[in-house]
């Protein structure tokens, strides 16, 4: 009996192991990443990827020795995963308290109206120069 | 539709460029002055379309409007598209410089099909439709194949990316059919002499 409580409690304690905690705050527009499977044990060199609503990665980095990693926040909202290999891996959803509207207003946006006004006025110049250049040989 | 830098094997970038190359040579040699004007206006549609984005599962797929091209330029489409595509690479990053080659083959060679299926004769009415239809459909279902031809070529760790990529386009190639089909009606409404391709390039052999 004292055997099967001992083994029962090694293996209790290696699933704890493998347990990987997950701690996270913001602060600046800044994200702080901590992970470790217990107080000793930070996840070295973990890598930490921040998915949006539809699981699409908006950023991925690594962890420290100590298990921290920061980064910018990339929007208001988001899913937090913390992979330490071999299946083991954290997730939450985070929301985050400093991230700006300004900073929203800066992210690249899907119709940048004057590059593609830009790409319009370089075809017409293109194809312009191009119609001098095959039109010259027929006056000369 | 955009091959993005860094992720296919050289040999299949130095392939994709030298056949884009000698194409796109040939294309801008045999070029009329009468031609560019037409070419202008195909590239700048080319050059826009990438930026209407469809939302599909987890991915997104934009409009190509490869077949409207094709049918209407034959083989001078390479020229409209290779403008388009570099300045899609350089001012937006859509693709980038080392995969233009091979992202101008994948994109314009399929148009040359929907050239094709644009001279076939019609005698009906619902012909004509049915072949505009896939003069949308087929050169984008083509392109598709190239793409992901060209992933599954670059390894085994590309395979099931490939599959989602011919999977994405399967709506848009529907959505082109139509839009093809509705476009070129319109132009054969209001200015079918943009249509004659076929007699302007027999003129021009002959000459």
């Amino acid at each position: 009996m004292l055997r099967i409580g001992l083994l029962s409690l090694l293996v209790f304690t290696s699933v704890w192991a493998h347990k990987i905690n997950l701690f996270a705050y913001d602060e600046a527009g800044l994200l702080y990443v901590q992970s470790y499977f217990t107080k000793s044990s930070p996840c070295k060199q973990c890598v930490v990827k921040l998915l949006d609503a539809n699981q699409k990665e908006l950023l991925a980095f690594k962890t420290d020795d100590e298990g921290k990693a920061s980064a910018k926040l990339p929007s208001a909202e988001f899913d937090i995963i913390v992979e330490a290999g071999m299946g083991h891996q954290a997730q939450t959803h985070y929301v985050a308290q400093s991230h700006t509207k300004e900073e929203t207003k800066t992210l690249p946006s899907d119709m940048p109206l004057d590059k593609m006004l830009l790409g319009l006025v370089i075809i017409v110049f293109f194809f312009g120069v191009l119609y001098w250049i095959k039109r010259k040989p027929s006056h000369t | 539709m955009h091959l993005s830098e860094g992720l296919l094997r050289p040999e299949i970038l130095i392939g994709g460029a030298v056949v884009s190359a000698a194409f796109t040579l040939y294309a801008f040699k045999t070029l009329k002055d009468d031609e560019i004007p037409k070419t202008a206006v195909l590239s700048a549609l080319f050059f826009l379309a990438s930026f209407i984005h469809v939302p599909i599962g987890p991915t997104s797929v934009h409009l190509v409007l490869g077949g409207i091209v094709g049918a209407m330029l034959g083989f001078r489409a390479f020229i409209a598209i290779f403008v388009a595509l570099l300045l899609q690479g350089v001012l937006f990053g859509f693709g980038g410089l080392t995969t233009l080659g091979i992202n101008l083959f994948n994109l314009a060679t399929p148009t040359l099909v929907g050239y094709w299926l644009f001279m076939l004769p019609t005698t009906k009415r619902w012909q004509k439709d049915l072949l505009w239809f896939l003069v949308g459909f087929v050169p984008l279902a083509l392109s598709a194949f190239l793409l992901s031809l060209t992933l599954a070529l670059n390894g085994d760790a590309f395979v099931d990316a490939s599959k989602l990529a011919l999977l994405a386009h399967l709506p848009i190639m529907f959505i082109e059919g139509f839009i093809t089909l509705f476009a070129l009606r319109f132009i054969e409404k209001v200015s079918p002499h943009l249509l004659h391709v076929k007699e302007h390039y027999v003129t021009h052999r002959a000459a």
